[in-house]
């Protein structure tokens, strides 16, 4: 309770000032002051993580215009080399969806494996590079994440062996897995001219 | 402007609804005096303006505007004048009549609560106008002695006016007329490009397909209600069964809340739907139209691609020394404006050929009794969703029996033929190129070239040209189109569990056939179709899918072709006919077999729309076996494969092809890439034997290509050979330590010595 000869706005405010910290007040403050500083380093790379049968993959996130659901995919008679699943419905724009696990090689049972809960996973995904604007339909899509260049390792060599490892720039450490961040440049070029 | 009869007028004050007439009658009058200056004929002008004027004096009479009233009948009479012949309307006149054009719409803006000032302060403007219309009509025949100043009467001084009027008024007072003026004249447009619209209506389609999902949506909560109806029976039931446990206070308290709860249940959820429906139905209707709407906004009327053509008829004409009237009938009828643009060459076409070769001279017209005036009628309305565009003369028509003649004569077939072919069988050579009917080449026509340019113009948007002729009485062609480019009606089918839509303008025709009906000769089925065989193949075979043929007693057969060749395309089954918006297919594809373009389904899946031209050549290839030899072809593909293949890296067109062509002689697979970067995007995705590559190059040069190749472990062993016109030795040393395993000069450079090398490099192409 305050008393009343103290309505005195200064002296309140030295009493407020000069009141003991609580206790638990204090932990907290030096836990925080105590704890490594978690320093936001400059030049990491922000990527879009995504999964293509088991593998998990990473695109540069600038590429991307937008993820979308899964929707139906209307197969065309040319499949230019099976690369070319269809066309697909985009906000009532049609646009081209590539198969990214064919042009990457990717083991085609593993990717064909469909639950119930993998297929509500399911993503398209919407990117554009230069003029070219594509959709791709992967497994599933974990969202953003950041690595440092330094952290990028050169792909296994089982990888670096498949049409996978072509197109992997190098692998980042991800969770208790490694995500194969993949060269938008080369993938482009190839798809634009897969299409051709 | 015609619009507006199909909106809600109930709500508007007199006074605003006087205030769109006079900005739908100053259109008409504005055009029409334009049109008094331009054309030769007023009497139609004339007769427009004087009913222009007359309602707006009428409209002017019921709102109680006198001074309007004057305005307007002023203009009356003096329409009324020029119709008996007693006035000429011209020049200086018209002037006058716009400015009085442009005071009809001031007054319009004026609010009733100024108007008495307004009208006070612009008393000497309308005594002006009034006395300057009057003296004009005095000195007809002399009106360059009558110094009238219409500038006075111009709209940029109504603010000005205004203002002087009523110096101590408030602002507003005079914003109106300053906005009906500013929101006037004829040209509203705005422009857009074609990307915006496309994808405008790509969303407004868009809209409307998620409008219809709401339906289900609506349905499936209604089996909801359904089971929340039948939980309720379910708790009175159980009231009855234990109706001891019921006299039990507590339990029936509980009882008798829970069937409340349940009421209100199905009540709440009774008043969702009921709003959801509600919702639903607005939201259809709404994105209906406003896809109509954006589907709208690609259409013009069709008088605004015949600008120009009027005078182009009175210049041919009098060029030919004829006197030849254009008369054009649905000017407001809606043209999707592609079509429209691309009219315009074949239209022209058509009108100078019916004023030189159907119009004749004006003697022979007055001694075959015919008035010394001809006619051409350009007509375009629509007609059984088709637009019909009509250019008729009534000149001599076609002289068939020369058509006979000239066709013989270019031996183009012979006597007895053109005997036997009916009047539009002959007609028909008239659209081969090159074939003319004209002695000489004038300016004007007679080159040939007029009309199988309308005939192939007309093909490509999907339509065909009809011609019609009596001797004597003039010739007709009729342009067949489709409405629009962008919205066509198509029969959809089921091919291998998809849809496919066939435009249904070239469908012959859609059955169901029993299948014993088909036949079978030297294992090539076909079926009996009014007389006539019909060879049946399977949709699957021709458009490559997997799956089998559809079984059943009964096969879904749709007939396409013409007269010479028919076939019969077994589908899986018929899904209905529904009319799709076009889209085009991503231009990197190219020409994609046997699909022209691709739309949308309702539920907002891709349907692909099949060109049936191509497919009719899939067909007949796939009948005459040219699919035997497509897939004979298969082997030599797998053995170009262990040819060796070369990347030419060269930013000069001329040096990529020379080495192309080169090297493609020596039996070498050859690959090009245009800079630096594209070679290393192409040596990582392609597996090559060598790398021929330039230096200077954009992007990324010859030798940081070579230095990425070198640090690639994959590649440390691909022959790099380097291609440059630097010859100095410090250049030669930079490349061979970057890794080039050669280095050639330009300078040196001849077909031998790059193929020896390559041979030194990699062995011969064949080894």
């Amino acid at each position: 309770m305050l008393e009343r000869t103290l309505t005195d706005p200064r002296a309140l405010a030295t009493r407020l000032l000069d009141r003991e910290v609580p206790e638990a007040s204090l932990c907290e403050s030096t836990a925080h002051v105590a704890a490594k500083k978690h320093v936001v380093e400059l030049g990491t790379k922000s990527v879009v993580l995504f999964r293509i049968g088991t593998e998990w993959l990473a695109l540069p996130t600038d590429v991307f215009q937008e993820i979308g659901d899964r929707c139906t995919v209307r197969r065309l008679p040319d499949q230019r080399g099976g690369i070319l699943s269809g066309l697909v419905n985009v906000r009532g724009e049609l646009l081209l969806c590539l198969a990214l696990g064919v042009i990457l090689g990717l083991d085609k049972a593993a990717e064909g494996q469909r639950t119930a809960k993998s297929s509500s996973a399911e993503r398209l995904m919407i990117c554009k590079r230069g003029d070219a604007r594509l959709a791709f339909q992967v497994n599933e899509v974990h969202g953003l994440h950041r690595y440092h260049p330094r952290d990028l390792r050169s792909p296994p060599a089982t990888l670096a062996k498949a049409a996978v490892g072509i197109y992997t720039l190098g692998v980042v450490p991800w969770k208790d897995t490694i995500v194969g961040c993949l060269d938008d440049e080369l993938l482009f070029y190839t798809l634009n001219k897969g299409l051709a | 402007m015609s619009k507006t009869g199909a909106e809600d007028f109930s709500d508007l004050s007199m006074l605003e609804l006087f205030r769109m007439e006079v900005e739908t009658q100053s259109t008409v009058l504005t055009e029409g005096l334009l049109g008094l200056e331009s054309d030769v004929d007023s009497t139609p002008h004339l007769e427009e303006l004087m009913r222009a004027a007359h309602s707006l004096k009428g409209a002017a009479r019921i709102v109680g505007r006198q001074a309007a009233v004057r305005v307007a009948h002023a203009m009356e009479d003096c329409f009324v004048a020029a119709q008996e012949k007693k006035r000429i309307i011209s020049g200086d006149l018209i002037d006058i009549l716009l400015a009085g054009v442009d005071l009809l719409n001031r007054m319009a803006g004026v609010s009733d609560d100024t108007l008495v000032s307004w009208e006070a302060g612009q008393e000497k403007e309308i005594e002006a106008f009034l006395v300057s219309l009057s003296s004009l009509a005095e000195a007809v025949g002399r009106p360059n002695q009558v110094s009238v100043d219409p500038e006075r009467f111009l709209p940029e001084e109504a603010p000005k006016a205004a203002l002087q009027i009523e110096p101590g008024s408030i602002p507003e007072a005079t914003a109106p007329p300053e906005n009906t003026v500013k929101t006037l004249g004829p040209d509203r447009g705005l422009r857009v490009t074609a990307d915006n619209l496309n994808s405008l209506m790509g969303l407004a389609g868009e809209a409307l397909v998620a409008s219809r999902w709401l339906d289900g949506f609506a349905k499936d909560l209604l089996g909801l209600k359904r089971l929340q109806h039948q939980l309720g029976q379910t708790l009175e039931g159980l009231r009855d069964i234990f109706p001891a446990v019921v006299s039990n206070e507590r339990i029936a308290g509980q009882l008798i809340e829970l069937k409340d709860r349940a009421a209100s249940c199905q009540r709440s959820l009774a008043d969702r739907l009921a709003d959801l429906e509600l919702f639903d139905r607005r939201f259809v209707t709404f994105s209906g139209r406003l896809y109509h709407e954006v589907l709208n906004c690609r259409m013009r009327p069709f008088a605004d691609g015949i600008h120009g053509f009027r005078r182009m008829v009175r210049d041919v004409a009098q060029a030919l020394g004829k006197t030849v009237q254009l008369d054009v009938k649905g000017e407001a009828t809606p043209v999707d404006r592609d079509i429209l643009e691309r009219l315009k060459a074949p239209l022209g076409h058509l009108l100078r050929n019916a004023i030189d070769h159907g119009i004749e001279a004006p003697n022979d017209r007055k001694s075959n009794g015919k008035p010394e005036q001809g006619l051409v009628q350009l007509q375009a309305c629509h007609s059984a969703g088709m637009l019909l565009i009509t250019v008729a003369d009534d000149g001599s028509g076609v002289d068939l029996e020369a058509v006979r003649n000239t066709v013989v004569r270019r031996r183009l077939t012979t006597l007895e033929t053109t005997q036997k072919m009916t009047d539009s069988e002959l007609l028909e050579f008239l659209f081969l190129p090159g074939f003319t009917m004209k002695e000489s080449v004038s300016e004007i026509s007679g080159r040939g070239v007029g009309l199988d340019v309308v005939q192939t113009m007309v093909k490509e948007l999907g339509g065909r040209v009809r011609v019609s002729t009596r001797s004597g009485n003039g010739t007709r062609f009729q342009l067949e189109l489709p409405l629009t480019l962008s919205l066509i009606r198509t029969l959809l089918v089921e091919v291998g569990g998809e849809p496919y839509a066939f435009p249904l303008a070239r469908v012959d025709r859609a059955l169901k056939l029993p299948r014993e009906h088909i036949e079978s000769i030297q294992g090539r089925q076909h079926f009996t179709l009014h007389d006539a065989q019909v060879g049946l193949v399977a949709a699957h075979q021709v458009m490559d899918l997997e799956g089998p043929p559809p079984a059943g007693s009964e096969v879904s057969i749709v007939v396409l072709g013409d007269k010479t060749a028919r076939y019969g395309l077994v589908i899986d089954r018929f899904l209905g006919e529904r009319e799709l918006v076009v889209r085009t297919l991503d231009p990197r594809l190219g020409k994609v077999k046997n699909i022209s373009s691709a739309a949308l389904m309702p539920d907002g899946s891709p349907v692909l729309i099949v060109d049936v031209d191509d497919l009719t050549r899939s067909i007949e290839n796939l009948i005459t076996g040219q699919r035997l030899s497509h897939v004979a072809c298969e082997p030599s593909a797998g053995a170009a494969r262990k040819q060796k293949r070369v990347l030419v890296v060269d930013d000069s067109l001329t040096v990529r092809e020379l080495e192309r062509k080169l090297l493609d002689k020596g039996g070498y697979g050859v690959d090009i890439a245009v800079d630096g970067m594209d070679g290393w995007n192409a040596v990582r995705t392609g597996h090559y034997d060598l790398v021929v590559t330039d230096v200077d190059m954009p992007r990324l040069d010859g030798i940081e290509l070579l230095k990425l190749i070198r640090q690639d472990h994959r590649f440390k062993a691909l022959p790099v050979m380097i291609v440059s016109y630097k010859d100095r030795p410090e250049d030669r040393s930079r490349g061979m330590e970057a890794g080039a395993d050669y280095y050639l000069t330009k300078a040196s450079f001849h077909d031998e010595t790059l193929l020896r090398v390559v041979g030194d490099l990699i062995g011969k192409a064949d080894s």
